[in-house]
């Protein structure tokens, strides 16, 4: 949703749990112009929560082992590109 | 061991692979999260493979098992600031961390996180704490 710092201002509390409790991302705007977004930060989880959730995938070594292999490249690809336009000592 | 964890790309990779090897580590965990330049990073393997049943699977397991961790922002302020760690770690000889991971690990100092990876060496030498599941 957009309001204008003005709105914002007057009602912030308001705004800011609809942020937080709506989930919903505020555009702020600022004598017509777009100035600032107040959004959610991301909730909490537990380590065992997600353990529970990651126990339900079945391995899957052909498609793992795929997409390590082309993160790998990528990496080393960003690397050497950076060694030649950087070169440094 | 009980801390704030941020999650890396690799360690995810590990998880498709092999759930089992992560799991009891997590359990152990209080606070999991991740960054959203951890999902731009895993989301290169799900566009990238020739092979469409491939890219069908890598995205079911990015939908399903990576996009319910709390996934951390990256700050514009940070865009400025990451040159600063990659440069120290490089000229100190260190390591030759990427852009990727250097905004990974600015995040994970911004939030006092640890550093789940199998790349140890390039978040070490940007002063962050790190730990590998697998060891």
């Amino acid at each position: 949703m957009k309001a204008t710092a003005a709105d914002v201002g007057r009602s912030f509390h308001e705004y800011l749990s609809r942020v937080m409790h709506g989930g919903m991302s505020v555009e702020i705007t600022y004598h017509g112009r777009r100035a600032a977004v107040l959004s959610p930060l991301p909730g909490k989880m537990t380590g065992k929560e997600y353990a529970t959730i990651l126990s339900r995938h079945k391995p899957d070594s052909k498609t793992g082992n795929e997409v390590k292999r082309i993160l790998q490249e990528q990496d080393e690809h960003e690397r050497k590109n950076f060694d030649r336009h950087v070169r440094v000592r | 061991m009980s801390e704030k964890i941020l999650i890396d790309t690799s360690v995810f990779v590990e998880g498709e692979i092999d759930p089992r090897v992560l799991v009891d580590w997590l359990a152990r965990q209080d606070d999991v999260a991740t960054s959203e330049l951890v999902l731009a990073e895993f989301s290169v393997g799900i566009h990238a493979p020739s092979d469409p049943a491939t890219r069908e699977r890598a995205r079911k397991f990015f939908t399903d098992y990576i996009l319910p961790v709390p996934a951390l922002p990256v700050l514009s302020q940070e865009f400025r600031e990451v040159g600063r760690l990659i440069g120290d770690a490089i000229r100190h000889g260190k390591s030759r961390p990427s852009l990727g991971d250097g905004l990974i690990a600015m995040c994970a100092l911004r939030e006092d996180r640890t550093v789940a990876t199998i790349n140890i060496k390039d978040f070490t030498a940007m002063g962050v704490e790190t730990v590998n599941p697998l060891k």
